[in-house]
């Protein structure tokens, strides 16, 4: 499919939420940098079609539903923020999508004791928060996606980029770790509320090989 | 929530619960979808679904539309009938109200507009 057809089939989801919570990091992938990402992910590695995909940190839901535009077999989509679900549901409902299912559910220190999604998904496609407010909160999401799935594709600052390798490499999961693009995110699209003008933030698209990869 | 979804969730996470699955469907409200036959997809997720729980699931919804064998049946892969039949219990079954019930502690994760609510209070965990 042409990246164009992507990007403007997403264009057309609501992200619209009058409640924004900073806490939780809450913008949204702008379609253009959502298309980007999940043409490369099936062009080049072919993690889509035909995969069972898990969003974590939904929000509106435009990994999932660009995911299963893709085809994707299915795709779990987990947030911990109910009322950004309402969201994705009116995203769900409007663009009459079946298989895909959201969760309210939490990523802390403790998620990974309940991960009876171990071996069940093949795909995890996530923008988590970048940890500005909550200190670690992307390398949990990492650390959670890389034991249950087989890869793992996760959007980081490339500000930081040495350290972040360094720790997602020492999972113990963890196989393979590579920035596969360089991608530019345009904050103030999406997160309007912010009081400074955000300019551009450069951000690594990172492809994670787990050590259940091989094993299907 | 699908019956897929049930399959996935657990309250294991809950401070002192080691048998917290399957989760104990309540449902007040249930919703019939239509969604694609794709057989593909159920032939690859069968394998990773624990049966067991998938079928004591699809008996807690106590709903005759809604049936399939006790024990997974030998190749499978061919029998087009018994695929449809878990298409439809797996993938167009919604609980959209209701509760899923630990079945250690007791303790509810509300289902509503079709979202289970998993999350924990820090003092459960
Ligand atoms: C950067 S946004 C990305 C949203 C969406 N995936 C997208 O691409 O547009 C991160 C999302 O993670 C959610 N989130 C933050 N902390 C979380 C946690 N601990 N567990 C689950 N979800 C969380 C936020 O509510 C937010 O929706």
């Amino acid at each position: 499919m042409k990246l164009k057809h992507i990007e403007q089939y997403l264009q057309q989801l609501t992200f619209n939420f009058s409640n924004p919570k900073v806490h939780l990091e809450q913008y949204h992938t702008p379609p253009h940098l959502a298309a980007t990402i999940l043409h490369t992910i099936q062009n080049n590695y072919n993690d889509i079609d035909g995969k069972t995909v898990l969003d974590l940190g939904c929000g509106s839901g435009i990994l999932t539903f660009g995911s299963i535009l893709l085809g994707a077999d299915f795709c779990f989509a987990l947030e911990c923020d109910k009322e950004i679900l309402d969201i994705f549901i009116d995203n769900k409902n409007e663009f009459e999508i079946t298989n895909c299912d959201a969760i309210l559910f939490e990523i802390n220190e403790k998620s990974l004791d309940s991960s009876v999604f171990k071996q069940k998904v093949d795909t995890v496609i996530m923008n988590p928060p970048f940890g500005t407010r909550n200190c670690g909160i992307d390398l949990a999401f990492v650390q959670y996606a890389a034991d249950i799935s087989k890869v793992v594709y996760s959007l980081h600052k490339t500000s930081t980029r040495e350290s972040i390798l360094k720790k997602i490499q020492a999972f113990k999961n963890v196989e393979q770790v590579d920035v596969i693009a360089e991608m530019k995110y345009d904050l103030n699209q999406s997160y309007k509320f912010h009081k400074k003008s955000l300019h551009d933030i450069e951000v690594d698209l990172l492809r994670i090989i787990t050590s259940d990869y091989n094993n299907s | 929530m699908l019956l897929l979804t049930h399959n996935m969730l657990t309250s294991n996470c809950i401070k002192g619960v080691s048998n917290g699955y399957p989760l104990i469907i309540k449902a007040t409200s249930i919703k019939k979808l239509e969604s694609d036959f794709n057989p593909e997809f159920l032939i690859r997720m069968i394998p990773k679904l624990d049966w067991s729980a998938f079928y004591k699931a699809t008996l807690m919804l106590g709903d005759a539309e809604i049936s399939i064998p006790e024990k997974l049946i030998d190749s499978y892969e061919k029998d087009s009938e018994f695929l449809k039949k878990v298409h439809h219990a797996l993938l167009e079954v919604e609980v959209v109200e209701g509760d899923l019930e630990c079945p250690e502690s007791g303790r509810k994760f509300p289902i509503s507009s079709g979202i289970p609510n998993m999350l924990l209070k820090e003092d459960e965990i």
